[in-house]
Parts: structure tokens; sequence; C-alpha cells
């Protein structure tokens, strides 16, 4: 079972990773631009709808969006840095980050994929409790019991199943909804023509432009995508065998660099979460721990004797 | 605190267990009593909580069913849907919608494949030992989690689920036909700028209105090949104005030295042989001065 060696200091590190993105993300992405465009033109998209109109008035201003922009900033690093109490900074905080990721989704009506597995991970660390792992704090020694250990590695489970699901669905529907034209070697060619010619996003068109032209590679590229689509499907697979798993990280790895490249569709964001939600134990922990000399306390910590066992459900 | 009320004469009603509970004198606990509870923490039969102990998920319904048993009210008795009720609505529903055969095979299929998956992922061995020492709580919020993401995959929500919706990607053929837009903006001076993926602007919501603005292209080539509704035509070339404006003046915004004065949107076809060549047919498909507002 994947994580069954992962430590409460080993989630904290994931936690960590998760805000951390967020953060880089939310301050590339910063929404008061969006006040050019009109309050008509905002349709609330699902959940956003149970907020009133009067809120969206105030919010969808230049100074409503920036101060969102900002407290959602300073939440996602206090997040990213383990603050407490937790829940009732991470909580809210998921809160104003699903509602920063509503804003542009209900102004153009259209359903963005990229960031919602991580959004999905992210909802799961808030909601569980926040354990022994600080960036730059030393780490807690007190409590990392193995009962805090139990907790996190349901919640990594958790995280990491949100994470996958979505791919498993995704070959859900190209099995159970297509017929059998979408195996037909002209689908490939086909989305990569659609996403090379014209604006390029990343500015990598000219690679799926070449592509287009090789009759090998298109081969290739058309033989790969049912393996693609299988493994996809077994995703939740990734969950029990650490072999399929190591070959569905390298295949999906592969699968969006691909994308980036030839359709100018790039999920970084699911490419971040891939080694640390998918990695056994904690080995980005380590590695982490490598670079900033904490080898030693990792491996002291690993060990754990002392057991709390209220810290559980705290 | 007053003793629940019950009704002899009248039909069982739902006791809530804690407030029998409360409403029980505390006895003492007999030493068998510790030896059990201690015995069972040792083995992890029960858990430690913030507040006392826990029972695992299938012990405690047997302690429940008994403490109901003990405090001599009668066991509520459940109401159940037959499961098999839902299916023969969905088989109805199937048959009598148009269209309705197509989409509940399609259903049937996921829904079957989703099945196959979860039984060979939660049957086996690993994933049950894992299972047993979590939290009631935790695996109900899984079951909550997961089963709402099939649900929405299932019905084919989209936006109206957020931030939950439908997962289909390369799903379906695209035409023959490949179009691509191309949005090129000028300036006053007449220099062509990278209107839309300039570093500035390489955001979502700006992700998202180029999307926009190709998907209210195509609706306008489609809106002029049908004569019928000229009004549904004048409401397309003027949703598509609208956002063109906007997008150029955020791209001003963020970009004050290029200042962007016009925008053209470039449409190019390509059919299969013109794709690999890269020679596609390519026209001045809109042209729209901006700013002058």
């Amino acid at each position: 079972m994947i994580h069954d060696t992962t430590t409460s200091r080993g989630a904290g590190f994931v936690r960590s990773w998760i805000f951390s993105i967020w953060v880089l993300y939310v301050a590339g992405n910063m929404t008061h631009a969006m006040a050019v465009f009109p309050r008509s033109q905002f349709q609330p998209v699902g959940l956003l709808r149970i907020l009133p109109d009067s809120f969206y008035d105030v919010l969808l201003t230049s100074a409503g969006l920036r101060t969102l922009d900002l407290v959602l900033i300073a939440g996602l690093a206090a997040c990213a840095l383990g603050v407490r109490p937790w829940r009732l900074v991470a909580i809210p905080t998921v809160l104003l980050l699903t509602l920063q990721q509503g804003i542009p989704r209900g102004l153009f009506d259209y359903m963005n994929h990229n960031e919602l597995s991580a959004l999905y991970a992210t909802y799961v660390f808030a909601m569980f409790p926040a354990t022994g792992f600080s960036v730059f704090g030393s780490a807690r020694t007190k409590a990392e019991s193995s009962a805090d250990d139990v907790t996190s590695r349901f919640l990594m489970v958790l995280a990491t199943s949100v994470f996958v699901v979505p791919y498993s669905l995704i070959a859900l529907r190209r099995l159970g909804w297509s017929d059998w034209s979408i195996w037909s070697s002209d689908l490939l060619p086909s989305y990569i023509a659609q996403y090379s010619f014209g604006d390029s996003w990343y500015g990598v068109g000219a690679v799926g432009q070449t592509v287009l032209g090789s009759p090998w590679i298109l081969r290739a590229l058309t033989i790969s995508f049912p393996i693609v689509t299988v493994l996809e499907l077994l995703a939740p697979l990734c969950l029990l065998h650490r072999r399929f798993r190591y070959v569905w990280v390298v295949v999906v790895a592969g699968f969006h660099i691909s994308t980036l490249l030839l359709m100018d569709i790039f999920f970084w964001q699911s490419l971040m979460l891939l080694p640390v939600l998918l990695l056994d134990g904690d080995v980005m922990l380590r590695w982490f721990d490598k670079l900033t000399n904490r080898r030693d306390k990792h491996d002291s910590l690993h060990g754990h004797a002392s057991v709390e066992p209220n810290a559980a459900l705290r | 605190m007053a003793a629940p009320p019950t009704d002899a004469t009248g039909p069982p009603r739902l006791v809530s267990i804690r407030r029998q509970l409360a409403t029980r004198p505390a006895r003492p606990i007999s030493d068998d009593g510790l030896d059990w509870a201690f015995g069972n923490l040792k083995t992890g039969r029960l858990r430690p909580t913030g507040k006392g102990v826990s029972l695992p998920m299938n012990t405690r319904r047997d302690v429940d069913a008994e403490t109901v048993d003990a405090a001599g009210e009668p066991t509520p008795e459940r109401r159940r849907i037959p499961s098999w009720s839902f299916a023969v609505t969905a088989v109805v529903l199937g048959f009598i919608w148009p269209g309705g055969r197509r989409v509940l095979a399609d259903m049937t299929i996921e829904l079957v494949m989703i099945g196959l998956l979860y039984v060979a992922v939660t049957r086996t061995p690993a994933f049950k030992d894992w299972l047993a020492v979590m939290p009631r709580s935790a695996r109900r919020c899984g079951k909550v989690v997961i089963g709402a993401m099939v649900f929405v995959q299932l019905f084919s929500i989209s936006t109206a689920a957020f931030p939950l919706t439908q997962w289909a990607m390369y799903s379906q053929k695209p035409a023959d036909l490949v179009v691509s837009y191309d949005l090129v903006g000028y300036t006053a001076s007449g220099d062509e700028v990278d209107f839309v993926p300039s570093l500035t602007n390489r955001t979502m919501s700006t992700e998202l209105a180029t999307f926009t603005v190709r998907t209210l292209a195509e609706q306008l080539v489609l809106a002029r090949l049908d004569p019928s509704e000229p009004e549904h035509l004048d409401e397309t070339e003027e949703e598509l104005e609208q956002v063109i404006e906007l997008l150029a003046e955020l791209h001003s915004k963020r970009s004050p030295d290029s200042v962007v004065v016009e925008v053209v949107i470039l449409r190019s076809t390509f059919d299969s042989e013109q794709r690999r060549t890269g020679d596609g047919v390519t026209e001045t498909f809109w042209r729209q001065q901006v700013g002058l507002s």
C-alpha cells in the first residue's frame, strides 16, 4: 500500500510543497486585472452560487480583487509554513482559493482543468491536522507520534486518491462514451494541429508542427494513445502496487510533457505533485533534508518511539 | 435533563442514542471492564480520541445496538428504498427520453468500469488492512469525496458543480478540417505585438479569455452560415467585440509600452494534407479598432 511508511513529518513536507505551489501560482495569476471585465459578464459557477450577488458586486472591483489576492497569498504562505491553529487558517484559505479559482471560470464560463487536481489535494490537506514539518522552524519531536503517523498516512492516501481518480475518470469517459473513431490514426494529429497552429500559449507550436510532418512519430503516438488510456484507467491501482506506480508516474509525466510540447497544454501543477504524492515514504523529504543538512534529524525521527495517542484526532 | 419523549400508543420514534446515553445514570466501571478496555487498546481494537476512546466501526455498531436495547426503547425502523429501484428508474427514463438509450448504454459502461475498479482496489487485502485502522469519520469523508467526483462525472456536470467537474479529454474526434485562430495586435505606430501570449499576460484569466474569443469566433462562423436568425449573428458579433475590447484594455494596462489600437483575428484552416505541410488557408476573420471609447 502506498504511503505505508510515510511519517507525519513527510506528510507535513508534502503539505508545505502543495501550498508553496499555490503561493507561486496565485502570485503569477493575480485576479485584480479582471476588474476591467463588466460585472454582467460574471456568472458564479457551481458552489460559488451560494454567495449573494451583493458580495460579487463588492468583490469584482479592482480593490476587492486585489484584497482577495493579497489575503490569499498571505494565507497560503502561512499554510505552507504550517502555522497554527491549522484549520482556522487553512480552511478559510482554501475557501478563498476556491473563490479565486472560480472568478475566471465564472467570467468566461469555461471549466479549466489544469488546477483542479491540485485543488482537490489541497482540500484534503486543509481538512486534516497539520503534523510535524516546518521549513524554517525546528521539527516537532514531542508530538510526532505513531498516532500522528496513522493520520498522516490516511491523509496522504486520500490526497493521492483524489489526485489520481481524475485520470481514471478521463479514461473512463474515453472508453465509455466514445465511438471507435477516436482510436483511429487521425485523432492525435487533429488535436496536435488544433493546438499547434495559431496562438501558442507556451510558444512551442513549432514542435507540434514539426511532429505533424513526421509520420513515424505520429504512428508511435497513435500506438501509445490506447496504452496511456489503459494506464490512466488503472490509476487507482497506483495506491496498491509499487512497480505499477513507478511505471505510471513515468508514463504520466511523459504524457504531460508531450502535451506541452505537442499541444501547448501544460498541467504543471499536476507534474509538480506527481513526485510528492506518488513516491513512497518520505523520499522527497529525505532529499530536502539532504539539501539542508537535516538528514541525521530525519533518520532519528523516523524511528520515533514515543506515543501520544490523543494526537491522532487532534 | 428531561427524559426523551416517548409515545406508547404511536409509532416508534427516532430517539438520539447520544440523548439516551446522556439521560442514563453513570455507572462505575468494573475491573473486568477496565481489563477489557486496556486489552483492546493494546491490540488496536479501541482507538484513543480527544474525548475518550472510539471503537472500530463494526464493534461500535454492535455496542450501539445493545445500548438501544438496554435502554428499553423500540429499535427505530429504517425505511430503505430498495437499490434495484434506482436501476429500474434509470432504465425507464433511458427508454422514455429521446436519445436516452445511448446515454444509458454509455453511462452503464462507465458505471460498470467504475464498479470493477472499485472492487479491484477495495477488495485487496492491503487496502482492507489499511482501511480497518482508519477513523470512521475519515472513511466516510473519503467515500463522500470520491462518490461526489464519480457522480459529477457520470452525469456530465461541468461548471455547475465547481469545484468538481466532469473530466473528458481527447474523447471526441475533432472535425476533419482543423481551424486555428491568431489574435494579432497592432500599436499606433503599426508595430505588431505579441497580443495574447506575452509573458505578463500568461495567466489563467487571459487564457480563458482567449479561449472565449475562439469559441465566439466559431459561433460567428456558424451564425454567418445560418441567415435565418440575424439577431443571433448580431449578438455574437457584439459579444466578440466586447471581449476583444476588454482583452486589449487588459493588455494595454499590463504592457503600457505597447498599447494596442487594433486587433485582427486571423483564421486558418488545415485539411489532413495541409496539416502535414503546415500550409493552411489563412483569412482575416475579424478586424477591430480598440481603445476608442
